[in-house]
């Protein structure tokens, strides 16, 4: 009779456990935690494919224009001035002889913030100057803009304005700024898109330039 | 939750109060000297690192200015009452008290200072001395234009236009939303159908203007104006011009153009250049208890500006820009803002451009430093 008892009571605590379990598994609060730890898991997702779109970008970058043969014969920059530009210069007479360049090739379309923190963390890498010339090109198309640039990002380097789609890269008609460098035979390598989303990837490009 | 979903009912009964707009007399610029009391210029002394690019907008709480670049630097500034830089309040970036996207921002009914970062659906919230205290994120992604805290209550109310990723609330989308204070939503208003989602639309740098325990509520392409309470939704202000007047319901006309509206070819300005042709109020709606400050935009898409007396609720002029002839002269910079504490209608302008506004025989000539990267804040008192 005992173990009669003590068998149904197993059997209907068991029974009590799986219909709670039943319950506690379509309640509300449950499907919360689901849809939070699903929203979570895309969150992460979304974030890993940004991070391949960005490196495929690279990749794609740099197979298309490092150590390409590219000819500065006809591109001219200037110095941007309030209601003119001045000093015209052939990039090639920049870019020939001396020493390396590192050019920043800045465009006012896209996103700004995007490409900002490139200026203050070349700052951490003061072998870069030691061997390159850091030389800056923009495209403002107005000149408020510009100075408000010059205000925000504090640039200590040359500024040269140079209109947008002039260079024979790629990336030059698109939205993002971009990166590379050239020694004194004008071979253009280590072209590079920063992006403040991925800082680590910034630190990576200057530390490899740096160390050549 | 029941109480909730009654208080936030939208209710059309009532009616509105109607501000009629002569298109046929808009002035080139006003002279309101009669009706100003004084005039202040703060100038912001900021300082190296913490720049302003473009100042997007500005409030102001126990005498401190918040200034907000979203366009260039997206970070939130405090100025002290003499335009001193004294610390930057919110930032964007990878920290883990950094916003990924400031959208808005506001004072909730403790007048504690709350940042909406639309990338991460967070509101960051700060104590009265503007120290980061809490940040609290939606349990389910949402995602708006435009957020404020509901007066007299803990809840929240979104903005959202046609193209946000939301889910619809109820098998619906739609562009109110009423949250908790855990940002989770409790209700929507203004419900839409599906075919309109996707449709990329015109937003405003605020869609909420508190005046007293009100949210004036504003839409592009809507010259409608409701009232958020407490209470619930209910109509407010309706602008209607003389001639030319946009539609009291662009949906309709929209449902016929959604080939072109969600073509990703054709440029967004295009889209709903067919609305352009009328006119039609331009999102700023500041006021005080006596007067009500519009602006507005004619069928070429020319800005101009309103006074609404609230007396009677009639329009006093309109003008595209409005000056001062007898103390101060100098023509004013468009208004951005009205500081209640302070009863003060603000404005934003930068040295070169407050320089060039003043009249030859203006006293103000040797005090302005005439630098376009130098901001300043004019405060406009009227009587």
């Amino acid at each position: 009779m005992k173990k009669y008892t003590e068998k149904v009571s197993s059997i209907l605590l068991l029974l009590f456990f799986v219909i709670f379990l039943s319950f506690y598994q379509t309640s509300s609060k449950y499907q919360e935690k689901l849809k939070a730890g699903y929203t979570s898991i895309k969150g992460m997702l979304m974030s890993r494919e940004g991070k391949e779109e960005y490196l495929s970008q690279l990749l794609d970058l740099g197979f298309k224009e490092n150590n390409r043969q590219i000819h500065l014969d006809t591109i001219t920059v200037y110095q941007l001035a309030e209601k003119e530009k001045e000093n015209p210069r052939k990039l090639k007479t920049i870019f020939a002889g001396g020493r390396q360049k590192l050019v920043i090739r800045y465009t006012e379309i896209g996103c700004n913030s995007c490409t900002d923190s490139i200026f203050h963390i070349l700052d951490q890498y003061p072998g870069i100057r030691k061997k390159y010339d850091v030389l800056i090109l923009i495209d403002f198309s107005n000149y408020d803009s510009y100075l408000k640039w010059r205000k925000i990002s504090a640039p200590k380097d040359s500024v040269l304005w140079l209109s947008k789609g002039a260079l024979p890269f790629s990336i030059e008609d698109g939205n993002k700024s971009y990166m590379f460098t050239t020694n004194s035979f004008m071979e253009l390598s280590d072209f590079f898109i920063p992006n403040s989303i991925f800082p680590a990837m910034i630190h990576n490009y200057l530390h490899n330039i740096q160390s050549k | 939750m029941a109480y909730c979903l009654l208080m936030y009912s939208c209710n059309t009964k009532s009616k509105s109060i109607n501000l009629e707009i002569n298109n046929a007399q808009i002035d080139s610029v006003h002279d309101i000297s009669s009706l100003i009391d004084n005039v202040n210029f703060t100038k912001l002394q900021e300082v190296d690192g913490e720049h302003i690019g473009t100042i997007f907008t500005v409030r102001r709480k126990q005498n401190y200015f918040l200034v907000y670049d979203r366009l260039n630097v997206n970070k939130i500034f405090l100025f002290n009452d003499s335009g001193k830089y004294l610390k930057t309040v919110a930032r964007t970036g990878f920290g883990k008290e950094d916003a990924i996207n400031i959208s808005d921002f506001w004072f909730n009914n403790k007048g504690e200072l709350e940042v909406y970062d639309y990338g991460d659906c967070r509101i960051f919230q700060y104590d009265s001395l503007f120290n980061l205290v809490r940040i609290k994120k939606a349990p389910v992604p949402v995602f708006f234009i435009s957020m404020h805290s509901i007066p007299r209550t803990s809840n929240y109310i979104g903005y959202a236009t046609f193209n946000l990723p939301n889910d619809p609330f109820n098998g619906k989308p739609y562009h109110i939303a009423i949250l908790d204070s855990n940002m989770k939503i409790i209700n929507t208003d203004l419900t839409f159908g599906d075919e309109y989602v996707g449709v990329p639309f015109l937003s405003y740098p605020q869609h909420f203007y508190k005046f007293h325990d009100t949210l004036r509520f504003i839409e592009a392409y809507n010259n409608s104006i409701k009232n958020v309470t407490a209470e619930g939704i209910s109509t407010g202000y309706k602008i209607s011009y003389s001639s030319a007047s946009l539609p009291d319901d662009i949906m309709p006309g929209m449902k016929n153009k959604l080939y072109i509206l969600k073509n990703p070819k054709i440029n967004p300005k295009d889209k709903l250049a067919y609305l352009k042709k009328y006119y039609r109020f331009a999102g700023t709606w500041l006021e005080n208890n006596k007067y009500i400050y519009l602006a507005s935009r004619d069928s070429v898409s020319n800005y101009f500006l309103s006074l609404v007396s609230k007396a009677d609720d009639q329009v006093l002029f309109s003008s595209k820009s409005l000056c001062e002839t007898e103390r101060y002269k100098l023509q004013l910079p468009p208004f951005l803002y009205y500081d209640e504490e302070n009863d003060e209608f603000i404005g934003v302008t930068n040295g070169a451009d407050l320089y060039k506004s003043l009249y030859s025989d203006s006293k103000l000539a040797s005090t302005i430093v005439q630098d376009p990267l130098v901001f300043y804040l004019v405060r406009v008192k009227l009587k």
